[in-house]
């Protein structure tokens, strides 16, 4: 066979499209929402590394958690001593921190002690942000202040864990270069951290270790480990579990929608695979039977899975990005909004990661060829003469 | 070049052999077909008609004994040759016309050579002569679910001369056609046959066998040859 026969084979399958619009209009749209909502998960969960990634840039080499019964706790302080004396280690700060859930706007806040790694990571957009040991005022995440209707110069009152409410005055309201993870973030005063939160005295609630050369990082961390078995080091490339484990529910409704895109995937390939209709294989009968051979119908097959698959697939990857990166995923909104109403606007870099297009072309368009061809591969290769008794 | 264009030596046909619903279907049949023939297979239902005519016409395999096509024997040929001899050496008409639906009747008559290098206009105005020939010309844009019996008939003619073929062949072609239908019918096909194409033709209608200008008549019963003549 050279070109003309192909062409003509195209031409053919592309009628035939058109003469099954319904049907093949129907599966366009399924095959198309169903790479948008993966593609758009794609997106947006490389737009999350990509956040994880910014926070990480200003983040300790180590970070050294107290574990009892599995769960995090408070840490003594006095143990950065020890941990100071590790050759290696250049600095041991503690950190004061804890989750505070806003009754009022029925949402969860970050509150983290003022500290000179938060003013390298944030822009102001108003104010300051409190010194170390203030009390008194706060600084808010945009999107908190927004929630709380507080300007420069307000009041804003969290309850204490004694059940006082404390007054903190807003200096400063910033913008985090990772939205994602601190639009919800109030940073407070040290002192007003530890009566917040009752931290009792000599506990922190971590330790952040500096490391001056990285590479020594998990040697230092096993060191600490042999030393307080009932530490947990947490190196700088496992923050990112930590990450995970904070908006863990986030990810696993994404894997939930991801899956859930599979299977509609699969029960769309599957229904195409078992269900060449009876009009199809009476169809693919008489080309046989009037001298089409079995590739010649395989190539019409191919083309037909192509066209379909291929065109869904594009529409829906420039919808998703669209969805994404135009709209902030817009349509996930409610869904992500469960874990806080403080819902960030996103601001995304738009980014096209070629393996992952790759990948989800893989997953989408190579399995529909083949739920599209191999049932009619079935039909081509029985003997023709079926047709003879109609 | 031979006379015989098709032979058949003991051609026999199992249907689900080995199994407990096995049917013999034709049974040891040796015929011999020429080149300019009009043959009809005739016999009652169950005969084994339209069998023979799907293994002559190279559709199906015989479980044992040979066909010989223009001196090859094809009994074993694989798939893709007889694909081949099929759109080179035989038009199809079936009974019930299968037309593919949805298109138009030129799309249909040319389908049979999509497959083949032909260029695209060439084909089309093949197609177009040939519905010429047969007066489909103004139906030559009509999807085909709209056309009358007469009209699918044609239509059907039409595809089987697409490659122009050597033998045509017809399974029951009369039997859902009026008296008037099939006469036309049958005329097409003496046509076909004054111009030189040897036709053989599957049917129990007196319409089609009883006509003068059948050269050979092969009678069926219960998957044998019951009688041979030859005029
Ligand atoms: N695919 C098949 N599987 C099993 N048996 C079959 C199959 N096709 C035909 N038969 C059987 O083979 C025998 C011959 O059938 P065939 O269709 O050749 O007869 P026919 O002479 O064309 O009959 P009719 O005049 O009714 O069309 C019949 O008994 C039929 O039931
Ligand atoms: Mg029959």
């Amino acid at each position: 066979m050279s070109l003309n026969s192909h062409i003509n084979v195209l031409d053919f399958t592309l009628q035939s499209l058109l003469r099954r619009k319904f049907k093949n209009l129907g599966i366009l749209l399924v095959f198309t929402l169903i790479v948008f909502i993966t593609g758009s998960i794609l997106f947006l969960s490389y737009s999350f590394k990509q956040e994880a990634m910014l926070i990480l840039k200003g983040s300790p080499e180590l970070i050294v958690q107290k574990m009892s019964g599995g769960r995090h706790e408070l840490i003594p302080v006095k143990i950065s001593k020890y941990i100071a004396g590790i050759p290696g280690v250049s600095s041991v700060e503690p950190h004061y921190w804890g989750y505070y859930y806003d009754a009022l706007i029925k949402a969860n806040y970050t509150v983290v002690a003022a500290s000179t790694p938060l003013s390298r990571n944030n822009r102001m957009l108003l104010g300051r942000l409190p010194e170390k040991d203030e009390t008194g005022v706060v600084a808010l995440g945009r999107e908190v202040a927004k929630a709380r209707f507080v300007d420069l110069g307000g009041t804003v009152a969290l309850l204490s864990s004694a059940g006082e409410l404390l007054d903190f005055e807003v200096v400063g309201i910033f913008e985090a270069e990772s939205e994602l993870l601190t639009a919800d973030l109030v940073v407070i005063g040290l002192p007003d951290v530890i009566k917040l939160f009752r931290i009792p005295d000599g506990l922190a609630t971590d330790l952040a270790v500096s490391v001056s050369n990285e590479t020594e990082a998990p040697v230092i961390a096993a060191k600490i480990r042999t030393e307080f078995p009932d530490t947990r080091p947490i190196l700088k490339n496992e923050i990112i579990r930590t990450y995970d484990a904070v908006f863990g529910w986030r990810s696993g409704l994404i894997v939930t929608l991801f899956a859930g895109a599979l299977v509609a995937f699969i029960i769309l390939a599957w229904d195409k695979a078992s269900g060449l209709s009876a009009e199809e294989k009476k169809e693919i009968g008489i080309l046989k039977a009037i001298g089409w051979e079995t590739s010649d119908i395989l190539e019409m097959k191919f083309w037909e899975g192509l066209a379909i698959s291929l065109s869904s697939f594009l529409l829906g990857v420039i919808l998703a990005y669209i969805h994404v990166y135009l709209f902030g995923a817009s349509f996930f909104a409610p869904a992500l909004k469960g874990w806080s109403v403080i819902y960030p606007d996103f601001r995304l870099v738009p980014f096209i990661d070629p393996y992952q297009i790759a990948m989800l072309m893989s997953l989408t368009v190579i399995p529909y060829i083949a739920s599209t061809i191999i049932p009619s591969w079935k039909a081509a290769i029985t003997d023709p003469d079926e047709v003879m008794r109609g | 070049m031979n006379k015989t264009i098709i032979r058949t030596e003991n051609l026999t046909k199992y249907y689900n052999k080995g199994m407990a619903n096995e049917v013999l279907a034709v049974h040891s049949v040796s015929v011999g077909i020429e080149r300019g023939d009009f043959a009809v297979l005739k016999g009652p239902s169950g005969s084994g008609k339209t069998t023979l005519l799907s293994l002559v016409g190279c559709m199906t395999r015989p479980t044992s004994g040979s066909i010989t096509v223009e001196e090859r024997d094809i009994s074993h040929f694989p798939e893709r040759f007889l694909t081949d001899i099929r759109r080179k050496t035989f038009g199809f008409i079936f009974q019930q016309f299968h037309l593919i639906q949805g298109m138009s009747v030129l799309q249909n008559v040319m389908v049979p050579l999509f497959p083949t290098d032909i260029d695209i206009t060439l084909l089309k105005k093949r197609a177009a002569d040939i519905l010429e020939g047969l007066g489909m010309s103004k139906r030559k844009d009509f999807p085909v679910q709209g056309l009358s019996g007469g009209e699918q008939q044609r239509t059907a003619i039409a595809r089987a001369l697409i490659n122009d073929p050597e033998v045509v062949l017809a399974d029951e072609p009369t039997a859902h056609l009026d008296t008037a239908l099939s006469q036309d019918y049958m005329g097409v096909m003496k046509e076909l046959w004054d111009r030189g194409k040897t036709v053989i033709i599957a049917s129990h209608d007196p319409l089609v066998f009883d006509n003068e200008y059948v050269t050979l008549t092969v009678e069926m019963r219960d998957g044998m040859v019951k009688s041979i003549s030859r005029r």
